[in-house]
């Protein structure tokens, strides 16, 4: 990847992964939790002098059940809608004890995490607040694409089409009526030094995009594809099937805006039809072949626009 | 007044069962409550539910500690939890019990009356998933009498819509099916549950009184829910390493939600009993299929 010249940081090989582990076992996440499993990659990749602010959420509440916690780094659990403002606070705060010498350990990496909810909904402009302020800080966003906390109810990053409890099936309902917030897009428009999409499924990618972050000075934000099978309605052992097939199909395309230039992974020259995709899971099980289309002619015109982003970016630098 | 307290899974669907009951029995003219117990604790977990029949108006809110009838929709949770916990002398237990494992239940039945049945075979056969809430209120039924099964037809159409006539039938089915065994009485009332050791599986849940809560409520206390042991969650298997084949790669590690999977002595990789889950993840992306699922015995 050439645009990896513009950002220096210390790369995770497969030889070499970290054996640091951010959570401890018995965590209170369903069994084959895609999003518990990514946050587990990400924290490997970044290691122990971390500190982490949580939004409410799955992961706030599988991982603390009072009195008893899996993390093994500082965290802080704060409400949906100020996670972002409390991120600013903890590292306005330690750029000013470091500045008077009260602190030393400058290479703390400060971690913000949030769901869907958290982060397209209820902390989106706290969020865009701290974007535009320059925090320096990562917002690492687990989209499960549903409230699953609280049980499966629609977000604005819930995908159109979908089941969901707050948009079920029936006469006068179909699933959800509105499209996906494309959060990743919304996030490279605040000018932000780093933005990546990843998954779980791709986790020496994962861990590389959140030591890119970690490394760049000013917020950076990484969004997560996090298979849900309780909410997704699909069995447990499919979470890293699903998220391959999210890339494959182009359904989540994976790519990263380096200081405002894109970096898109175009995985294969023949994507799989989102068919694919929509097959695996039961709250897609109602979609008409008309919906798949829909989709289909969608995906395709957000890949080309993503390229051509990609294209424009190459073309600012005078290469062809 | 009637007690029964349900014993299953997250997702198994205890607390609707428990709720049935209490929609029928008000059809039914009687005064009934159901509520649930659970913590944040996700599929699989073991969780209650708590359900007062009674001809007469309930003032009782609390939790039943000392239950006239257990109803347990999965029988492997009689190795983790006390399902016998607190049942009265003579009580019932209806249990959710394959034939074939039916006389690993027979120690319980010197001090209880037992109903089994095979709930997870009646909804398959009925609904063609084993999902056996509904086919456990059949088994109720018929050891305790209680309610008509007739008075299910509208709370199960009100709850399932398209799918109340065959959880109706998976119910009729476990009805007809359940057998009764009455308490052979010989032995002194003592629970075999007293054998086993449950310290270390179950967290009995307490409330902290304010003073004893750390300054600002922090948790002092890096990763102690290591104490919390989920692997009494695993319903679908355990994963089985084949060493033959295994390349060491360290997929499986990686691809762990749990973080359950570690290398031995040997440098063998093994999965930790204590906290897999089960989800099956590692088995289904061995590059090598080393890993497979297996179906543990239980009692």
């Amino acid at each position: 990847m050439k645009a990896d010249k513009h950002l220096e940081f210390e790369k995770i090989t497969a030889k070499a992964l970290p054996e640091f582990e951010a959570l401890s076992p018995g965590h209170r996440a369903c069994p084959g939790c895609g999003e518990m499993l990514a946050l587990r990659q990400a924290l490997k990749g970044l290691g122990p002098n971390t500190i982490v602010v949580n939004a409410t959420g799955c992961i706030e509440v599988v991982s603390t059940p009072f009195p008893q916690t899996a993390w093994n780094i500082p965290w802080m659990h704060v409400a949906f809608e100020n996670a972002s403002a409390v991120g600013s606070g903890v590292e306005a705060a330690r750029r000013a004890l470091l500045r008077k010498g009260r602190l030393t350990d400058a290479d703390t990496t400060i971690v913000v995490v949030g769901g869907d909810g958290g982060t397209s909904d209820i902390g989106f402009q706290s969020l865009s607040g701290a974007l535009e302020r320059g925090h320096n800080f990562i917002y690492l966003c687990f989209d499960n694409e549903a409230y699953m906390n609280t049980g499966v109810q629609r977000s604005s990053a819930t995908p159109e089409f979908a089941w969901t409890t707050t948009c079920p099936l029936g006469s006068a309902s179909s699933g959800k009526t509105h499209k996906k917030k494309d959060l990743p897009r919304i996030m490279a428009a605040h000018d932000i030094p780093y933005v990546a999409t990843a998954t779980p499924a791709h986790p020496l990618d994962l861990m590389n995009k959140v030591r890119k972050g970690a490394a760049v000075k000013g917020p950076a934000f990484i969004h997560i594809f996090s298979p849900c099978p309780t909410g997704w309605r699909m069995p447990a052992e499919r979470s890293i099937e699903i998220a391959k097939v999210a890339v494959k199909s182009n359904i989540y395309p994976l790519y990263e805006v380096i200081h405002g230039e894109y970096v898109v992974k175009r995985n294969s020259k023949n994507p799989l039809p989102v068919s694919e995709y929509f097959k695996l899971q039961g709250r897609f099980k109602h979609l008409t072949a008309q919906d798949v289309r829909t989709i289909q002619d969608r995906v395709d015109a957000t890949m080309d626009r993503l390229l051509s982003y990609a294209r424009l970016s190459d073309d600012t630098k005078g290469r062809p | 007044m009637i007690e029964i307290r349900f014993h299953g899974r997250g997702g198994q669907g205890s607390v609707t069962a428990a709720e049935l009951v209490a929609q029928a029995a008000i059809n039914e003219g009687k005064y009934a409550q159901a509520f649930p117990s659970f913590g944040p604790e996700r599929r699989g977990a073991p969780v209650s539910a708590f359900l007062r029949v009674s001809d007469s108006q309930i003032f009782l809110r609390e939790k039943i500690e000392a239950p006239d009838v257990i109803v347990v929709l999965d029988a492997s949770l009689i190795e983790l939890v006390d399902v016998f916990s607190g049942l009265k002398a003579g009580g019932s237990a209806v249990m959710n019990c394959p034939p074939h494992k039916r006389k690993s239940l027979m120690p319980w039945n010197e001090s209880y009356r037992l109903v089994t049945v095979d709930a997870t075979q009646a909804a398959m056969n009925n609904i063609g998933l084993p999902i056996a809430n509904t086919a456990m209120i059949g088994a109720l039924l018929k050891g305790m009498g209680l309610i008509k099964l007739d008075s299910f037809q509208m709370p199960l159409q009100t709850r399932f819509g398209r799918l109340a006539e065959k959880n109706f039938q998976s119910m009729t089915q476990a009805f007809h099916d359940a057998q009764i065994a009455e308490p052979s009485g010989e032995a002194p009332l003592s629970s075999p549950a007293q054998e086993l050791d449950f310290s270390g599986i179950i967290e009995k849940e307490a409330l902290m009184a304010w003073k004893s809560l750390a300054l600002g409520g922090d948790i002092l206390e890096p990763g102690n829910s290591a104490r919390f042991l989920t692997g009494t969650w695993r319903m679908t298997g355990k994963p089985v390493f084949h060493s033959d084949a295994c390349t060491k790669c360290g997929l499986c590690r990686l691809f762990c939600p749990e973080d359950a999977i570690f290398r031995d002595a040997d440098e063998q990789f093994i999965y930790n009993e204590d906290y897999c889950k089960g989800c099956g993840q590692c088995a289904r992306e061995c590059p090598k299929g080393a890993i497979t699922m297996e179906e543990e015995a239980w009692v």
